[in-house]
């Protein structure tokens, strides 16, 4: 388990347990009033094996077959009363050694629809939601809504997938219907949930003490999920307190007023057939730390920002209801003046299949190509200054649904 | 085998499997409670139902969405000749929502008896079968 956080992992046990309860005292008082109806549950369990040349890839796998990620989920939801529902999901994985198994609440809040026509709706959310970043992130964890085995790196980073998953907070939603394509948008302001093990990697700061500050998230998206064109596009930039002792000279600086924020913009665009997609997302990339107290000392500056432009293009295929395959490029550059190092880029060129013997299972097989570090878990991997960027993997997956 | 006795062959295949699959989804009906209002239904209004978006009727009532599981072959045809969609891209259309925590999926029924039961007895609910042993607490929604 992660050492990171333990207030919000305490915040988390508190809310599995009260929601837990809530769901399942609203199930067995269903038919006896109208609170709690349409009960539900739903539930998944993945394993992968991984094995990779030259580096670990979410897993123990360089050289080695690794059988360390896994994925399980358990979500429930009821209609508290009228238009009234609540939702919660516990999620436990592990994609990295470094971080161990984690398990977490993913999501548990309200939803209410205050205003509802034929075509119209607005409404809002509170509580632990899913930030619903992009196309994909609000239902990336589960293995029978992906395309791959690994959602495409350059954009869904599984290094900082649990402080960018979802947040504490409010949301506002509101789409109108135009036959089956659909205009939404959502304004969601939060609290993030802060895991210092990944702030730190990706900030390249040790902290003492990491908390989530505010977040806004916007989006806006029209289309049909499934039949021709759908587009959208995403703002959401979390920020971060953050105390940091850095050595600067013979002393030690402590800041307890340092802040670190990512500014995260997503356009996406994809088109659906009966049985072919493509998908293209690109993301433009802004990351900040701010420690006041290098202000004033010479040949340091108190502000670093960095930039960072990725996208992917992905072609599907579904050569029956049971197989179907996928190629994508998917591509992440830092974005400098000078010659790009090799922890700075991430081009991996990959393609899979995936069998659907049954409504629950699926079997997924799929293999990387990949020049570049930059998405590689730091914790992971002993990087030397001649490394090799070239590297490979291939991943096998078993998924199971109830 | 001559090149013309070939084609012939060919023909009458495809236009065989093309007459073989009309009948057999021309016998596709969609059923309704008989509280529903409406008589007939456009194609993007059927398939934002069941994509599970469009979610009242115009008189307000909830839509209940009924399904057979998705390994009947009535569903599959429902899917693939009517909604023109793979039943498993529909299946990620409702987990997207179920996994989001932001919607419900339709209810699955067992069999196409069970399916004209739940939909006599559920106001606002909308199915499909094949058969011909309609309740009288159900109405057919033709599709345009």
């Amino acid at each position: 388990m992660a050492s990171s956080f333990k207030g919000s992992r305490l915040i988390e046990k508190i809310l599995c347990i009260f929601f837990s309860g809530v769901l399942f005292s609203g199930m067995a008082f269903a038919d006896q009033s109208d609170w709690f109806q349409r009960s539900n549950w739903s539930a998944f369990v993945s394993q992968t094996a991984i094995y990779s040349s030259d580096y670990n890839f979410l897993s123990q796998s360089d050289d080695s077959l690794s059988f360390d990620m896994w994925e399980a989920g358990f979500l429930a939801s009821t209609v508290v009363k009228e238009k009234l529902t609540f939702s919660a999901q516990v999620l436990g994985r592990k994609v990295s050694e470094a971080s161990g198994d984690d398990l977490r609440a993913d999501y548990a809040f309200f939803s209410y629809p205050f205003y509802q026509t034929m075509t119209d709706t607005l409404g809002v959310r509170i509580g632990r939601i899913r930030s619903s970043y992009g196309l994909y992130n609000e239902t990336r964890d589960m293995p029978h809504t992906r395309t791959g085995i690994v959602m495409p790196q350059s954009i869904y980073f599984d290094m900082t997938r649990n402080s960018f998953y979802s947040a504490d907070g409010i949301e506002f939603f509101g789409y109108r219907d135009f036959d089956d394509q659909r205009l939404s948008a959502q304004i969601f302001f939060s609290k993030p949930v802060a895991d210092e093990d990944e702030i730190s990697q990706i900030a390249q700061l040790t902290p003492s003490n990491l908390e989530g500050d505010k977040s806004l998230l916007f989006k806006i998206s029209y289309g049909s999920e499934y039949d021709g064109l759908r587009s959208s596009f995403t703002y959401y930039r979390p920020e971060y307190k953050v105390d940091v002792s850095l050595p600067v000279g013979v002393m030690t600086i402590f800041e307890d007023d340092a802040s670190v924020y990512s500014e995260s913009m997503v356009t996406s665009l994809e088109y659906n057939q009966f049985d072919w997609s493509i998908t293209v997302e690109y993301l433009r990339h802004k990351f900040e730390t701010n420690i006041p107290a290098l202000e004033n000392i010479p040949g340091f500056q108190a502000k670093n920002t960095g930039y960072e432009e990725a996208f992917y293009i992905q072609g599907l295929y579904r050569f029956s209801e049971q197989w179907e395959s996928y190629i994508r490029y998917d591509s992440s550059e830092g974005h400098k003046n000078e010659t790009l190092k090799d922890n700075e880029k991430w081009h991996d060129i990959n393609f899979g299949g995936s069998f659907r013997p049954s409504e629950s299972w699926l079997l997924r097989a799929e293999f990387h190509y990949v020049d570049g570090l930059a998405r590689l878990f730091g914790r992971d991997n002993a990087f030397s200054e001649k490394q090799d960027p070239y590297w490979t993997a291939a991943m096998f997956q078993v998924a199971y649904k109830w | 085998m001559t090149k013309l006795k070939r084609i012939f062959l060919i023909t009458v295949f495809v236009l065989g499997s093309q007459l073989s699959m009309t009948s057999f989804a021309a016998t596709l009906k969609v059923i309704a409670n008989a509280s529903v209002e409406e008589s007939e239904l456009k194609l993007k209004d059927l398939r934002s139902i069941y994509t599970m978006k469009k979610s009242i009727w115009s008189n307000g009532d909830r839509i209940s969405v009924f399904v057979l599981s998705g390994d009947n072959a009535t569903h599959k045809d429902f899917c693939r000749s009517l909604l023109k969609v793979f039943p498993r891209q529909l299946e990620s259309v409702w987990y997207r929502l179920v996994y989001s925590g932001t919607g419900e999926k339709p209810v699955s029924v067992s069999s196409e008896e069970e399916m004209v039961k739940r939909v006599s007895n559920t106001p606002g609910a909308i199915g499909y079968i094949r058969s011909e042993s309609l309740h009288e607490e159900t109405k057919v929604i033709s599709i345009k």
